[in-house]
């Protein structure tokens, strides 16, 4: 599902490879491969580098080298167009900051990948297959509520709704957890976790946090940009 | 993404931010209405009055005159068919319209119906083609009565009211400008002099000779072309369809008065006469009288004999209106007349060699023609009736002879394009003509308009850039405000088109509600103005109701430059989104 080979991003004022500068670059020749409905937990402590990796895997961070492919395509030569339609079908984003639009309702913002990728012909379809992600996180008597009227839990819940719309086989989260208390965090690991095994859909999740790295089928450690265990 | 979504998203921006939005639309409604004002204002000003007056591709000619002594003289040359061939030869001229101005004394007397008295002055006239005025005609005649055809439903003419028809099932109105033609009349002489030129006299009446070849339509019968018809209905009015050498020509009806003195009468029997016969006549019998619509010209005033003719389609001016109720409604106490309207269709006589002010013609030369108001136009005469050409040429025949007939006072020069004139008034000049002073006023009149049009359309496009800026800095607030929004766009699909073409849409849906305003505000302020300039120059001759044309191309241009101004505005802006990393964004917030 993803290969990724001798990746390095470096950001301004950082120099890629060059070990001696006082600022390392953010990922430095990282290689890995996730294989189809793996889970994939990479943890680190803060500014390790894991948010970068998931955002150079979703296509939302362009500046790198080396290879990285999703699903057999190679990033690095896709145009912005078929980024963007790799971004919609077969990648679905779960941010720590939610990132839910409060003007929007709630089935309008799971529905919002549906806008952007010329789906939204069938409006019913859409809604119908909103209505399900919701059900699915079990959210579906909140859809017409703004998301400002949610809890942090159930905003997260919509977020993986929002991320599930379009049945991605990729599913990138970041901190998922990382702003739920315990109870309300084992529920959207939960969540995962039957996505991962009814759905075979493929998880990569950064965080630190160990119960979440320990129901991953397999960790990477980021140190300062480098895998320091696989 | 597709257009529904755009729509949506755009929609939800534009009700969120409505509070920006509203003050960065001011300058764009305040651009297009002024753009769409003063280009309303302007074409409404050349084409109600200046194009009146001479369209942009014409322009009157006249024979140059030298100032001496504060006299105008005539520099020694003629206007006659060969100048005017040679105006025709030149590069880019498509119609040559002769005028020529009565050469003798006439006065006229009429009117009672419309001003509640007779009205006995002296008259002055012209002539042009009827050709250069069809569609003025036209025109001017619907603004004052309306569409030709109503929208009463009707089975007879009696449903249609007072000079209606009823035509397949729908009223229609009593049409008159297509009456501006020369009705054909009889020229009497006593030498081949005294015919218009290519005519001679035979048996005391000016005909086309066949010593050139008759042309299409005409027949030489007894030395003279003879117009071949098929039926009275082929002829002029006053003409009958008679046989001659096996064929069908028009003859004049010939009549008699039963006292010379009723050809000065208003008794619409007695000026019809009696028809009487004459060689190669059909001999009427039973005191018939000259047929509905014609009346019985007589070659002058001590005559009682002559031949039925249709009464001369005049042209008047709409000024001559605006002086009489001015001027003499109010000197005199006469009736102030409403509108233009009134005076269609009033007839009046004409002594042709006679007047208020200085003998003329010998009493033999005087004679009596009836005349009926059948439009109006600004080529007419100020202070006078312009007739058909052909009419006036006869009528200057009649009273001084050939050559005041085949010499014509000015001439009215067409180009198929504009900016062909100014070269064609050149060419001219070595023919010794330049611009009449009218023409010339409605060239300088609309060169300023021009100049004034562009340099208030230059104001209105300043004021649109001047928004333009402001939108741009109201977008970039915007898109800033709206980075994490976009980044979230990126993260689900949306390509960077997609990102600019929703912040570009947005301001074209802002330029369009400006624009719209902006035509409708302009709009409302042209009838304001109207008003307004109805009651402080409403008595100003000429003056139209309306002085605004808002037309489609002037609300589409206002339209068109709001929205324009508005993507030009954001599209800085759109750039800035469309570059917005959603990377950095979404994990930095």
């Amino acid at each position: 599902m993803i290969r990724v080979e001798h990746l390095v991003k470096a950001y301004p004022g950082q120099a890629a490879g060059d070990a001696a500068r006082v600022l390392p670059p953010a990922l430095s020749d990282v290689s890995l491969s996730v294989a189809r409905g793996e889970f994939l937990a990479v943890v680190g402590r803060s500014g390790s580098g894991k948010t970068t990796l998931l955002n150079i895997l979703g296509g939302l961070d362009r500046e790198w080298t080396g290879r990285v492919e999703v699903n057999g395509q190679d990033l690095a030569r896709l145009h912005d167009r078929d980024l963007s339609m790799l971004r919609n079908k077969t990648i679905g984003f779960v941010f720590q900051a939610f990132h839910l639009l409060p003007h929007l309702t709630v089935i309008e913002n799971v529905t919002l990948p549906a806008w952007f990728g010329n789906q939204d012909r069938d409006r019913a379809e859409a809604e119908g297959r909103a209505m399900q992600a919701l059900d699915r996180v079990g959210l579906a008597n909140r859809a017409t509520d703004r998301p400002t009227r949610l809890s942090a839990g159930e905003r997260q819940r919509v977020a993986v709704a929002r991320a599930l719309l379009n049945r991605p086989m990729l599913l990138l989260c970041d901190e998922p957890t990382g702003n739920l208390d315990a109870a309300t965090g084992a529920a959207v690991l939960d969540i995962f976790l039957e996505l991962n095994r009814r759905d075979n859909t493929t998880l990569v999740i950064a965080t630190h946090e160990s119960r979440v790295s320990e129901a991953a089928s397999r960790q990477i450690v980021l140190e300062t940009g480098r895998i320091v265990e696989a | 993404m597709t257009a529904r979504a755009q729509v949506g998203l755009i929609a939800r921006f534009l009700v969120r931010s409505r509070g920006h939005f509203a003050f960065a639309l001011v300058g764009l409604v305040v651009g297009s209405a002024t753009l769409a004002f003063f280009l309303a204002l302007s074409l409404g000003i050349r084409e109600r009055v200046l194009n009146r007056l001479y369209p942009v591709n014409q322009a009157e000619l006249q024979i140059e005159t030298v100032r001496l002594f504060g006299l105008g003289i005539e520099v020694p040359s003629r206007l006659d068919q060969a100048s005017l061939a040679a105006l025709r030869s030149l590069p880019g001229v498509t119609g040559v319209y002769p005028k020529q101005r009565s050469r003798f004394q006439a006065r006229l007397w009429g009117g009672r119906e419309v001003i509640g008295h007779e009205a006995r002055v002296e008259s002055f006239f012209d002539g042009l083609e009827p050709e250069l005025l069809g569609n003025e005609l036209r025109l001017s005649e619907a603004e004052v009565l309306g569409p030709e055809m109503g929208a009463v439903i009707c089975s007879a003419d009696a449903d249609c009211g007072i000079g209606g028809r009823c035509n397949e099932g729908a009223c229609h109105r009593r049409v008159w400008w297509d009456s501006f033609r020369d009705p054909g009349g009889r020229l009497p002489c006593r030498a081949d002099s005294g015919c218009l030129p290519g005519q001679a006299c035979f048996d005391g009446q000016c005909m086309i000779s066949c010593a050139e070849p008759c042309t299409a339509g005409a027949a030489c019968i007894q030395g003279a072309c003879l117009r071949t018809c098929t039926g009275n209905a082929s002829c002029d009015p006053g003409e009958t369809c008679v046989q001659a050498a096996a064929l069908g020509v028009c003859r004049r009806l010939a009549c008699r008065l039963d006292d010379p003195r009723d050809g000065a009468g208003d008794d619409p029997e007695k000026i019809r006469g009696r028809l009487t016969s004459r060689a190669g006549m059909p001999t009427p019998g039973g005191g018939e009288r000259c047929p509905d619509g014609t009346y019985c010209a007589t070659d002058n005033i001590l005559t009682a004999s002559g031949a039925c003719e249709a009464p001369i389609p005049v042209l008047v001016s709409p000024f001559l209106l605006e002086v009489y109720n001015r001027v003499a409604a109010t000197a005199l106490d006469l009736r102030r007349l409403s509108g233009l309207e009134v005076l269609l269709g009033v007839s009046f006589a004409m002594l042709y060699g006679e007047s208020y002010f200085v003998a003329d013609a010998a009493f033999d030369q005087r004679t009596i023609r009836r005349c009926r108001i059948v439009g109006f136009s600004q080529k007419a005469m100020d202070f006078g009736v312009t007739m058909p050409l052909a009419a006036v040429q006869r009528a200057n025949a009649m009273l001084r002879g050939r050559d005041a007939a085949s010499e014509f006072t000015s001439v009215v020069l067409t180009t198929a394009r504009n900016e062909q004139l100014p070269q064609v008034i050149e060419d001219a000049k070595i023919l010794g003509l330049v611009p009449a002073p009218r023409s010339e006023d409605a060239r300088k009149a609309s060169s300023m308009l021009l100049v004034l049009t562009l340099v208030f359309a230059l104001v209105s496009l300043v004021i649109l850039g001047i928004s333009a800026i402001n939108i741009t800095h109201t977008f970039l607030m915007l898109v800033t405000e709206r980075r994490i929004e976009i980044a979230v766009y990126r993260a689900v699909g949306a390509r960077l088109l997609d990102v600019r073409m929703l912040v570009l849409g947005e301001a074209a849906v802002m330029g369009a509600i400006g624009g719209i305003a902006g035509c409708a505000g302009a709009w409302v302020l042209g009838r304001l103005v109207n008003v307004g300039a109805s009651r402080v120059l409403g008595g100003v001759p000429g003056m139209p109701a309306d002085l605004f044309l808002f037309s489609p191309v002037v609300l589409l241009v206002g339209f068109s430059c709001a929205v324009l101004f508005a993507v030009i505005g954001a599209w800085v802006p759109s750039g800035r989104a469309a570059r917005t990393d959603p990377a950095t964004v979404l994990t930095q917030g």
